[in-house]
């Protein structure tokens, strides 16, 4: 145990220190201040590593290096994209450290107009397909999990949902044609359906699987309502759950490139992915990308305990 | 339209809003406004819709790049037809698309008086399917003292090697204001003998957007781009010190040069109306004086009163000019070509022509190459 | 369970109907299509000459290929570095909120600011500064939307992995402890296998979540180092060769059920661990 906590902390000093050379030597300012910060994180682990190996607390340094690093590596890009944000307009940023903060992108975004006509594409589309697959897959799920051995048929929504979705670009667009419907962003919800259902059952299946059935089922023995069921039951534990999910519904769909991409007739009707991919100013797809995480973060910080248990197995 | 099930209420009110925000948001193509696409608008689209008609016309210029172009081109004419009226886009353009139907045939009195080139690029299936309008032969630029101390004579042919050795020998550039696929085209079978040549010489840097900029530049000498480069502000510090003479000598017969045309995707008065004005004498004269564009009706160019400096040697070349091959697959062999072509420096002639020649037959089939 | 599952499909049957509609006969067309050659200026059915074609192509196999290396390294340092980060959250036992949402916030961020975002840090951004980058090239900028496509997943991967740690029963990792296994053995016997459902899982979704990845490679826009899914975009949506496109969709499907059927069944295997 010593032995582990002194090599963790020797190699956390020297990689510090390391990471404070190239800082100096290699990195421009103001960059080299971030640097300099990180080695002096790792430089002071080694040093509490160091001072503290003979504890008998629960303490890993290697470990705790492992959380330094994951802060830094995740961190790092996304202080880049505040910082391509937060650039002077016409201006390519090159440096990391978001030095001269110019926040006009979080309102020239707004006021791009194909950003704008992009945002009401996605919002009919990805919103449209968000709500009719959270009312196919909630009666779905309860089946899934409560009535039927649905192994195979779970099988099927979870294929969907790992399928390069972008082969279904070109006959979507075919199909649409056909119908006449290439203009109609309406129409367009259905093939986006391909997009939305199957994560929206998926997590569905999720968050029921962890519900307290059993109330219900009492309350059933006991002779409620449906309706007072769904006052007595379904409110109270189910309601927050879905509605985190159809939010998570509604990013995973609007988030996708390739459908809205191939299914839109122009520029101007595709939805936001292809609209900021083609956009060719950097700053307002970064702060594109920090308006689309603050409703995420929000919402995480709230509900992290839920959101993550959602991702991880049980 | 499919019918949903129960509508949240939260979700209603937001859908009504939707609703009126996606009707706003629609492009309206009104029965009275004429949307006229224009390819590269260098020929003021705005002035002569506004001289022309009474009508609102709506001008919206197609990407700069070729292949954003065509994809954003074939896309819209083939999911919303009724959104575009008018197009001006290059002849290469129209066989792909009167193949596929995407634009309406126009009388056969429209090609009168055209030269045979243009017209032959807007036939198809003996029908014609777009208007020839103007034509923009690629010529020789030169500057008048470039040419004297190379030793060339602009009066007679002038040949590649004679141009790029000139050049190499006064250290002056010879630009390349054309794209890559088109100058490959022009020169036909010599193509890597000369690319082999004008990258030895180190004479440019080859098919550039900012062929005029550098022409006009302390090192210009020599150029190849369209007639109407003339009227190209950045041509304006060289005064009178430059002239133009017939495209050099190559393999094939004829000038090279590309059509402007006219096409509709539906045949109505309204848009005719504007075409007759648009191909017009009144209007035609002053456009060509002042773009630099020459006109598809090659008559007009014999009027004394045509103040185009340039008007002489193209007079010269128009009749027997040609265009680049007329075919439906002109933008797959265009990609191949680039993609076979570059980069320059490693073009040789014992192996770029035949990789070349492959990749446009798997083009034209619609293979990979 | 019921003993008469069917009465209860009529729940379950519209989200199946609406599947099929809008996967299963879509694909159907794919299929159709691919058999004839279509285009604004062509269609006419020419039997399977669009595989044959693809099959002895040397540029669609370089493209397959391209995309398999390119998934295989991702994913191979995803799960590498998502475990080794996994475990050191699940050890340090920094369970605050920020930790949670900060280890999914690559994975959430829309995937196309990632995409452009890493791409600037290459071209003329803060790692061409550090590193005096001076003209990426295509390849460059591909190399840099694929780390980004990493940097997306490696947080997702020790999310599972730290969740899947402290539902480790912890008598299991007692009791080898008491009989004299050392960290590492402990880890290799006990824990890895108890979180292998879980990793297989997420390194599945990875694997295949890599492979269809679009918008990385169409901003690079490398002719050189197209991928699978790059190449079938550009022919359908590009060069209009819709019937061509289609074949190569089918491929890119196949390759994609036999990566999920690998990929599965390999994190099982307790020798590999």
């Amino acid at each position: 145990m010593i032995r582990s906590r002194l090599a963790a902390s020797v190699t956390s000093f020297l990689v510090g220190f390391a990471v404070a050379n190239v800082g100096l030597i290699v990195v421009p300012r103001p960059d080299t201040w971030l640097w300099l910060a990180a080695a002096i994180v790792m430089m002071l682990t080694g040093v509490v590593g160091v001072l503290f190996a003979d504890t008998r607390r629960d303490l890993s340094i290697w470990a705790l290096l492992g959380v330094e690093l994951f802060v830094f590596f995740t961190v790092a890009p996304l202080l880049w994209v505040f910082s391509s944000a937060t650039g002077t307009p016409g201006v390519r940023r090159n440096t990391l450290w978001p030095s001269d903060a110019d926040w006009s992108a979080f309102a020239d975004v707004w006021a791009s107009g194909p950003v704008r006509s992009s945002i009401v594409t996605t919002l009919v589309t990805a919103g449209g397909a968000t709500l009719v697959a959270m009312l196919l897959a909630v009666p779905a799920a309860y089946v899934l999990v409560r009535r039927v051995n649905g192994r195979w048929w779970y099988l099927a929504f979870v294929a969907a949902l790992v399928m390069p979705t972008f082969v279904l670009a070109a006959p979507a667009t075919a199909q649409l044609h056909a119908f006449g419907w290439s203009t109609s962003r309406l129409a367009m919800v259905i093939p986006t359906l391909a997009l939305a259902l199957p994560i929206a059952v998926w997590l569905t299946v999720r968050i029921f699987r962890r519900a307290p059935w059993s109330l219900r089922d009492a309350m059933r023995a006991d002779g409620a309502s449906a309706l007072q069921q769904a006052r007595h039951f379904a409110l109270p534990h189910l309601s927050l759950d879905v509605t985190l999910v159809t939010v998570l519904v509604f990013f995973w769909t609007a988030g996708d490139y390739a459908l809205g991409a191939g299914m839109a007739p122009t520029d101007a009707q595709r939805p936001l992915p292809a609209t900021l991919l083609a956009l060719d100013d950097s700053r307002l797809v970064a702060a594109a990308g920090l308006w689309w995480l603050l409703p995420l973060v929000v919402l995480g910080a709230m509900f992290s305990r839920r959101l993550v248990s959602l991702v991880g197995r049980s | 339209m499919w019918q949903s099930g129960p509508v949240r209420r939260r979700g209603g009110a937001v859908a009504c809003a939707l609703v009126a925000l996606l009707a706003s948001a629609c492009s309206s193509t009104g029965d009275d406004t004429v949307d006229w696409y224009v390819s590269s608008d260098d020929f003021g689209a705005r002035t002569l819709a506004d001289t022309c008609t009474d009508a609102e016309v709506r001008v919206h210029e197609l990407p700069a790049d070729a292949d954003d172009a065509h994809t954003a081109l074939v896309r819209r004419l083939t999911a919303d037809p009724d959104s575009v009226d008018l197009l001006t886009v290059p002849g290469s353009a129209i066989p792909e698309l009167a193949a596929a139907g995407l634009v309406d045939t126009m009388p056969d009195t429209y090609a009168d008086g055209a030269l045979p080139a243009a017209v032959e690029q807007v036939t198809h299936d003996g029908e014609l399917y777009a208007v020839p309008w103007l034509f923009d032969p690629l010529l020789l630029w030169y500057r008048s003292v470039a040419a004297e101390r190379a030793g060339i004579d602009v009066e007679q042919p002038v040949t590649w090697e004679d141009l790029i050795n000139g050049a190499d020998r006064l250290g002056v550039t010879v630009q390349i204001g054309t794209t890559l696929a088109d100058w490959v085209t022009t020169m036909g079978p010599e193509a890597a003998e000369v690319i082999e040549l004008y990258e030895d010489a180190g004479v440019g840097s080859g098919p550039t957007n900012s062929a005029v900029a550098g022409f006009a530049g302390s090192q210009g000498g020599f150029m190849i781009a369209p007639a109407s480069s003339w009227s190209d502000p950045a041509l304006a510090p060289l005064g009178t010190e430059f002239d133009v003479a017939p495209y050099p000598v190559s393999a094939e017969e004829g000038n090279p040069g590309e059509g402007l045309v006219l096409a509709v995707t539906s045949r109505t008065k309204q848009v005719t109306a504007l075409i007759d004005c648009l191909t017009s004498d009144e209007t035609l004269g002053p456009l060509v004086t002042a773009s630099g564009h020459a006109p598809a009706r090659t008559a007009l160019l014999d009027d004394q009163e045509l103040d185009l400096p340039t008007a002489q040697v193209l007079r010269q070349v128009l009749p027997t000019a040609r265009t680049v091959p007329v075919t439906e697959h002109w933008n797959a062999i265009r990609r191949a070509i680039d993609a076979t072509w570059q980069p320059l420096s490693e073009v040789t002639v014992d192996g770029t022509p035949a990789e070349s020649d492959a990749a446009i037959t798997a083009a034209e089939q619609g293979r990979l190459p | 369970m019921s003993a008469r599952p069917w009465r209860h499909f009529g729940r379950l049957a519209p989200a199946l109907v609406v599947l099929v509609l809008v996967v299963v006969v879509p694909l159907g067309r794919v299929v159709w299509t691919s058999l004839r050659r279509s285009s604004p200026t062509h269609d006419k059915m020419v039997g399977f000459d669009n595989y044959t074609h693809l099959f002895t192509n040397r540029s669609w196999w370089l493209a397959v290929a391209t995309s398999l290396v390119i998934v295989a390294v991702v994913v191979a340092v995803q799960v590498v570095l998502g475990i080794v980060l996994g475990a050191a959250i699940h050890r340090v036992g920094v369970v605050w909120p920020v930790t949670r949402v900060l280890v999914l916030l690559p994975f959430v961020l829309l995937s196309v600011v990632s995409v452009v975002t890493w791409r600037d840090a290459v071209s003329g951004g803060y790692v061409a500064e550090w590193f005096n980058i001076d003209d990426p090239g295509p390849a460059a900028r591909l190399a840099a939307v694929t780390i980004g496509e990493m940097w997306r997943g490696t947080g997702l991967v020790a999310a599972v992995v730290a969740l899947a740690l402290s539902a480790v029963p912890t008598s299991l990792a007692n009791a080898t402890i008491a009989d004299g296994a050392t960290g590492l053995q402990r880890w290799r016997r006990v824990v890895l296998p108890s979180i292998a459902p879980a990793l297989a899982g997420v390194a599945v979704f990875r694997v295949l979540d890599t492979y269809r990845v679009l918008d990385g490679p169409l901003l690079a826009d490398d002719p050189d180092l197209a991928t699978a899914p790059f190449l079938t975009w550009t022919t359908q949506f590009t060069a209009f060769e819709w019937g061509l496109g289609a074949a190569m969709s089918i491929i890119v499907l196949l390759v994609a059920l036999v990566l999920a059927a690998i990929i599965g069944p390999l994190f099982r295997v307790r020798r590999l661990l």
